[in-house]
C-alpha cells in the first residue's frame, strides 16, 4: 500500500510517499523558516499563507520524484494535530479534498506519535519500547507498547528542551532555531567551568522542566558576555542531563528493551552519545532516526498513517484539525 | 459545462453547481468559521448527485484569511485530482451577482472593529461592473467613494446605522446571499474561453499583509 503523507502543522510544508509503512519512495519539503527567522519565531498567519501556495508543488514533486502518477497512491495520511490551526487547516483540507478527488481513503495522524515513526523507516519497530520525543515544542517520554498504544510517562511542565536551546541561543546572540547553533558553538570548546541548573522535580517523577535553565542561561549570558561558547556547552550539558536522568529512571521502572528517540533535538550529537551510554548501562537497544527525519517531515506521517489505515482508522470529511491533541488519546 | 462554485470568505459558506448555465444546486449556511468541516462533505454530496464537474470556480477573497485559504486549498487539490480547470474570482464580485439590475451596491465583509473589506459594484449582465477595486478599509471609505449616491449596502456594514451612515445618507441595507452558483456563473465566461488559472497559480487575495509583517510607525 502506497501512502501519501502530508505534514503542515508548523512552518514546514512536507509530502512523502511510503510503501507499507517502512519503504520510503520519496520525500520533499518546503520551509518558511527563513521568513519566520526575521520575526524571531513562527508567525502563524505567515506560515498558513506559505503552506497554501507550497502544498500542491510539494505533493506533485514527491510523486514526480518517485516516478508515480497520482493514481498510484492508495491512501492519504495527514497530520491532524497538534499544531497551529491555520497551518493544520491547509494540510487537512488539501488531504481531504485530494482523497475525495482520487476516491481513496484518508487517515489523520498525531504529529508527535508520527515523529516516533521516523524510526520505522530504518528497521521494523520492536515493542514494548520507551520513546523520547524532544523538539522545539515538546519534551515527552512515552511507554510504547504497540502500534497505536502509547502512554505518556512524563512531559515538560513548562518549556520544551528545544525551546531552552532557542531561548538560550537568542540570549547568546545566535540565530533561530537555536539547537544546531548551540551545538556548533558548544563544540568549539573542549569543556566548560560554568554550570547551569538541572531542575529537580522529585526523585520519582518522569516530568521535565526547562524554564529554570532558560532563565539561568539568560542571566549567565549577561554576567559572562565573553564566555558564550562555554555557556552554550553548559546549557547543552544541563538539557541532556535532565533528559538522560528521566530516561534512566523510566528504563528502571518499565519493561522496555528498546529506546526510540524522535524530534528535532534528537539531531544533537551530545544527546545521542549520552543516550547510547545509558542504553549500554541498562542493556537496551537505542534507536535514532536518520538526522534528516528528526525534524518535521511527511515520511513519518505516511509511515504512521499506514499502520492506522490497516487497522481501519479513517478521517471523516467533516473532521477539523485537532490543535490540542493529547498524545495517547 | 458543469461548474462547481465554492466560497468561504464571508459570513456564509457556499457551494453550488451550475449545469449548462443553469443553477443545479446551492448549499449555503450563514455560519462562519465552519468551512474546515463542511466544505469537503458538501462537495462530496454534490459530486455524488451530479458527478464530477468539468471545472471549478473559487472565491479568492477578500475576506476571512482562513476561510479564503480553505476554499483555495480545496480547489487546488480537486482541480489537480480531477485534472480540470480552475478559476479564481473576487468573492465580493460574486456576492454582487445578486444585486437587482439598475442598482449599485457597496459589498462589505469581515468587519472587525472599524476594519473591513469593501467592493463597490454596478449590477450588470453577465457580471457586475467594479466601480472601485476591492480593498481593505480601515475606519473610513476612500475619498473617491461617492457619499451622495443612492446605493445598497451588503454585508456586516449594513447591519448598523453607523455602518450604513459611512456609505452616505442615501444608503440602504440589502440582504442578499453569496451563493456558490454565483461564483460559478461569474467564472463561467473565463472558463469557457479557456482563461483559467492553474491549480498551482490559483492564489488567495487577502487584501492585507499579515499583521506582524507591517512595521508600526517609528520601528524602522
Amino acid at each position: 500500500m502506497r501512502v501519501l503523507g502530508i505534514e503542515s502543522s508548523c512552518d514546514e510544508t512536507a509530502a512523502a510517499v511510503v510503501e507499507n509503512g517502512d519503504r520510503l519512495l520519496s520525500t520533499m519539503l518546503a520551509s518558511s523558516a527563513a521568513i519566520h527567522a526575521q520575526y524571531g519565531g513562527v508567525v502563524p498567519e505567515v506560515a498558513a499563507r506559505e503552506h497554501t501556495m507550497a502544498i500542491l508543488p510539494v505533493v506533485k514533486g514527491v510523486l514526480a520524484q518517485a516516478h508515480l502518477a497520482m493514481q498510484d497512491i492508495d491512501a492519504v495520511a495527514v497530520t491532524e494535530g497538534p499544531g497551529l490551526l491555520g497551518a493544520l487547516l491547509v494540510g487537512v483540507t488539501f488531504g481531504k479534498a485530494l482523497a475525495l478527488g482520487l476516491n481513496i481513503p484518508i487517515v489523520g495522524v498525531h504529529h508527535l506519535e508520527a515523529h516516533l515513526y521516523a524510526n520505522a523507516l530504518v528497521e521494523p519497530l520492536r515493542f514494548p519500547a520507551l520513546g523520547l520525543l524532544v523538539s522545539g515544542g515538546h519534551t515527552t517520554l512515552v511507554l510504547w507498547e504497540d502500534h497505536g498504544q502509547l502512554k505518556v510517562l512524563g512531559e515538560t511542565r513548562d518549556d520544551a528542551a528545544g525551546e531552552a536551546f532557542d531561548k538560550g541561543a537568542r540570549a547568546l546572540g545566535l540565530c533561530y532555531p537555536g539547537g544546531p547553533e548551540i551545538e556548533r558553538l558548544a563544540s568549539s570548546v573542549p569543556q566548560t567551568a560554568l554550570s547551569l541548573p538541572v531542575a529537580h522535580l522529585g526523585s520519582q517523577t518522569l516530568d521535565f522542566s526547562f524554564s529554570g535553565v532558560k532563565t539561568a542561561t539568560v542571566e549567565l549570558a549577561r554576567r559572562e558576555p565573553h564566555r558564550k561558547a562555554e555557556i552554550a556547552k553548559a546549557l547543552q550539558i544541563a538539557v541532556v542531563t535532565a533528559l538522560a536522568r528521566n530516561v534512566g529512571r523510566a528504563l528502571d521502572q518499565y519493561p522496555a528493551h528498546d529506546l526510540y528517540l524522535a524530534g528535532g533535538v534528537t539531531a544533537n550529537q551530545c544527546l545521542r552519545e549520552r543516550m547510547q551510554q545509558i542504553a549500554l548501562e541498562k542493556g537496551v537497544a537505542v534507536h535514532f532516526p536518520p538526522r534528516q527525519y528528526c525534524t518535521d517531515n511527511a515520511a513519518m506521517v505516511a509511515s504512521l498513517g499506514y499502520y492506522k489505515l490497516i487497522k481501519g482508522v479513517r478521517l471523516p470529511y467533516n473532521a477539523s484539525p485537532r490543535v490540542n491533541y493529547p498524545l495517547g488519546t | 459545462m458543469k461548474i462547481l462554485g465554492i466560497d468561504a470568505s464571508g459570513p456564509m459558506l457556499a457551494v453550488g453547481l451550475v449545469l449548462d448555465q443553469m443553477v443545479a444546486a446551492d448549499f449555503m449556511w450563514i455560519r462562519p468559521r465552519t468551512a474546515g468541516s463542511h466544505l469537503v462533505p458538501w462537495i462530496e454530496q454534490i459530486v455524488n448527485e451530479f458527478g464530477r464537474p468539468d471545472a471549478i470556480a473559487c472565491g479568492i477573497g477578500p475576506g476571512s484569511f482562513t476561510g479564503v485559504r480553505i476554499a483555495v486549498t480545496a480547489a487546488k487539490a480537486l482541480a489537480y485530482a480531477w485534472n480540470i480547470p480552475v478559476k479564481g474570482v473576487s468573492s465580493l464580485q460574486a456576492w454582487a451577482m445578486q444585486i437587482p439590475l439598475g442598482h449599485r451596491a457597496l459589498i462589505t465583509t469581515e468587519l472587525r472593529g472599524s476594519a473591513f473589506y469593501a467592493g463597490y459594484y454596478q449590477a450588470a449582465r453577465p457580471q457586475p461592473t467594479p466601480l472601485m477595486p476591492d480593498m481593505a478599509v480601515n475606519g473610513s471609505l476612500p475619498d473617491a467613494f461617492p457619499s451622495d449616491t443612492a446605493l445598497y449596502v451588503v454585508g456586516p456594514l449594513s447591519e448598523t446605522s453607523a455602518g450604513l451612515g459611512m456609505a452616505g445618507p442615501l444608503a440602504r441595507p440589502l440582504t442578499i446571499a453569496l451563493l456558490g452558483s454565483s461564483v460559478a456563473l461569474l467564472a463561467q465566461t473565463a472558463l469557457i474561453e479557456g482563461h483559467s488559472d492553474t491549480a498551482e497559480t490559483l492564489a488567495p487575495f487577502y487584501g492585507r499583509p499579515p499583521a506582524i509583517t507591517v512595521a508600526t510607525p517609528g520601528t524602522e
